[in-house]
């Protein structure tokens, strides 16, 4: 790795923050520079690399510059008149953001270390970025041939975006973009840490810390070696994968969705479509998840009769949902490997093999048990839900959301995969290979349930609920 | 309640701190000695935990770097299903050559030669572990 490699990659950090923080003047507006702020502007920046070279796609031929010129672009607000409010607490939040954020720059750290090793990096989101940065777009005609089915073409373009802004930058192909993916997991850290700090001032530098340590998600590497043919997949932030990217994504969705349920406002949910949108070309997974979850909390608007906030809520999940159909059509020419066309393959795939419910089941209660893997994360749902049964008359809409977006994603999981056609229907492997990934994606929720644990505990003890 | 969850709170660090310092302290020592190989092809050889491999993924990088030199515009990369973890190495140090990859089966360099051809492949990187790295060129017919 070259002293090159190492500031193309914190050049792409800083234009992708750059253009959030830009975007952010307009959309939302943040005293100071705290851990939050920093997590949602890099959110932000990605999202809207993403959404804007999806865009780019439809409208304009394809152009390398394309990938600089859009974050370049949102920066450029930067020099607009301020409409920030006046400067708050920053500094101070960064003091106890420090031992989650050593744990990102352990990763960091770790990703220095290799290069590109892992098998879904190397024959898809690297590729991807590669051939983004060559060709000057996310879907080249060449790559249409049935014979590029394997890189799976169709998968959606914020991480080969941003990997193909750090290659434009300067970076290799392999340690230099690395760098990048711990940034990630800071950003998603920050915004935990936010979230957190509103609910449980006192506990949340540690809860963040605790959740940090995660161990699949902050340094824990994989490997799985099929017999006769080794293969290797990756696992957690320091890894070139769109895993830890999308946790950031959905993430950054829920809690400003969540602000957007607080405080109905018109830019709040632009922000929120932004970021959904973001989430849903993130991966596979998140074109099916943002919109839901945006359609959760929707219907959910609608049922309370909050009618102030249905509007908000509308605008976010089309974000989300206008982005996931956008790149459906844009990819519909891109080669499709056999079994793994979950959309096409339709909810009659879920009940056709309802008999492996309950091998799915027992093989998701493993997973969630493996303290090796994950501590005691997932213990956290089950105590809050205890906790929330107790007390579930005081409980309002934004606590309750967290707790059904984990239970919607769950329910994807499991019906994922009794549809899969994977190898032949090879369920059980493809869990082995991919449900850690998978649960990464949603993790975050079980801190934001966490984090409301103390105001519930408050409650309890006849002290008045916070506003939400 | 609120002490109950500052316990299952310190709990919950402690057992995580606990797990860095095995779990992590493995990964540290493993990925310093990674970062120790002189070159690409030993930093993956010790990730995949096999050094035997060294010497062919090194050989691999140096055929991949020639044929985008070549302005290859696909090769045909031929091993054995137990090393089939070469492929998404070579897809990923190749691009923008594409690599399309097969088993060889009983063929021989004729035989390979010709599904090269109909594959629309200039180049077979043949790979046979008693023998290494067999370069086939379908334009001269033959290999070094």
């Amino acid at each position: 790795m070259s002293l090159g490699d190492g500031a193309a990659s914190v050049g792409a950090v800083a234009l992708l923050l750059a253009a959030g923080m830009g975007l952010s003047r307009w959309l939302r507006p943040q005293a100071g520079f705290g851990p939050e702020v920093f997590g949602l502007a890099f959110a932000t920046g990605a999202a809207w690399l993403a959404s804007g070279l999806c865009l780019w796609e439809a409208i304009l031929p394809p152009a390398r510059l394309a990938v600089i010129l859009l974050p370049a672009a949102a920066a450029g607000l930067l020099v607009l008149p301020s409409r920030s409010r006046p400067a708050g607490p920053g500094a101070a939040e960064w003091l106890g953001f420090l031992p989650a954020a050593a744990v990102a720059l352990f990763s960091l750290w770790l990703a220095a270390q290799r290069p590109v090793w892992n098998v879904d990096a190397q024959m898809r989101w690297m590729l991807h970025g590669q051939w983004l940065h060559e060709y000057g777009t996310a879907l080249p005609e060449r790559v249409q041939d049935p014979s590029w089915a394997p890189a799976h073409p169709a998968y959606p373009p914020l991480v080969p975006a941003v990997i193909a802004l750090a290659l434009g930058l300067g970076s290799d192909r392999d340690f230099g973009v690395r760098l990048l993916f711990p940034w990630f997991l800071l950003a998603m850290l920050g915004i935990v840490y936010g979230y957190a700090r509103r609910r449980a001032p006192r506990a949340a530098p540690w809860l963040t810390l605790a959740f940090a340590l995660t161990p699949c998600l902050a340094y824990l590497p994989r490997y799985l070696r099929e017999p006769g043919a080794p293969a290797t997949t990756g696992l957690g932030s320091d890894d070139p994968m769109a895993d830890v990217p999308l946790s950031l994504m959905l993430t950054a969705t829920s809690v400003v969705f969540l602000d957007l349920l607080a405080e109905p406002r018109r830019r709040t949910a632009l922000l929120c479509a932004l970021l959904g949108a973001g989430a849903a070309l993130t991966k596979q997974e998140g074109m099916a998840f943002a919109p839901l979850m945006l359609l959760t909390g929707l219907v959910a608007c609608a049922i309370t009769k909050q009618r102030e906030r249905v509007a908000g809520a509308a605008i976010a999940f089309a974000g989300a949902a206008g982005a996931a159909v956008l790149w459906k059509l844009l990819s519909a020419r891109m080669p499709v490997m056999p079994g793994e066309d979950y959309v096409g393959a339709g909810i009659s795939a879920v009940f056709s093999h309802l008999d492996r419910l309950p091998a799915v089941l027992g093989r998701l209660a493993t997973e969630m048990t493996s303290f090796a893997l994950w501590g005691p994360l997932w213990l956290v749902p089950p105590l809050w839900l205890a906790v929330a049964l107790v007390r579930r008359r005081l409980l309002s809409l934004p606590q309750l959301l967290p707790a059904l977006w984990l239970l919607l994603a769950l329910g994807l999981i499991v019906a994922a995969f009794l549809a899969t056609g994977w190898r032949d229907g090879s369920y059980a492997w493809l869990m082995d290979v991919s449900l850690t990934r998978l649960l990464i994606h949603h993790a975050p929720l079980c801190a934001l349930l966490a984090a409301q644990l103390p105001e519930l505990a408050r409650a309890q003890r006849g002290l008045p609920r916070p506003v939400d | 309640m609120r002490r109950a969850l500052g316990v299952l709170l310190a709990a919950w660090l402690a057992l995580n701190a606990w797990l860095l310092a095995h779990q992590g302290g493995a990964r540290v020592r493993e990925d310093r000695a990674v970062a120790g190989e002189p070159t690409l092809g030993g930093k993956h050889a010790r990730i995949l935990g096999n050094p035997e491999l060294l010497q062919p993924l090194d050989e691999l990088l140096r055929l991949a770097a020639e044929s985008r030199r070549r302005g290859d515009d696909r090769v045909l990369l031929v091993t054995p299903p137990q090393f089939g973890l070469l492929i998404p190495l070579a897809r990923h140090h190749l691009f923008p050559v594409q690599v399309l990859d097969q088993v060889p089966g009983e063929r021989g360099a004729d035989a390979l030669l010709e599904e090269a051809r109909r594959v629309g492949a200039r180049t077979v990187l043949w790979f046979r572990p008693a023998r290494g790295w067999t370069t086939l060129d379908t334009r001269s017919e033959r290999g070094s």
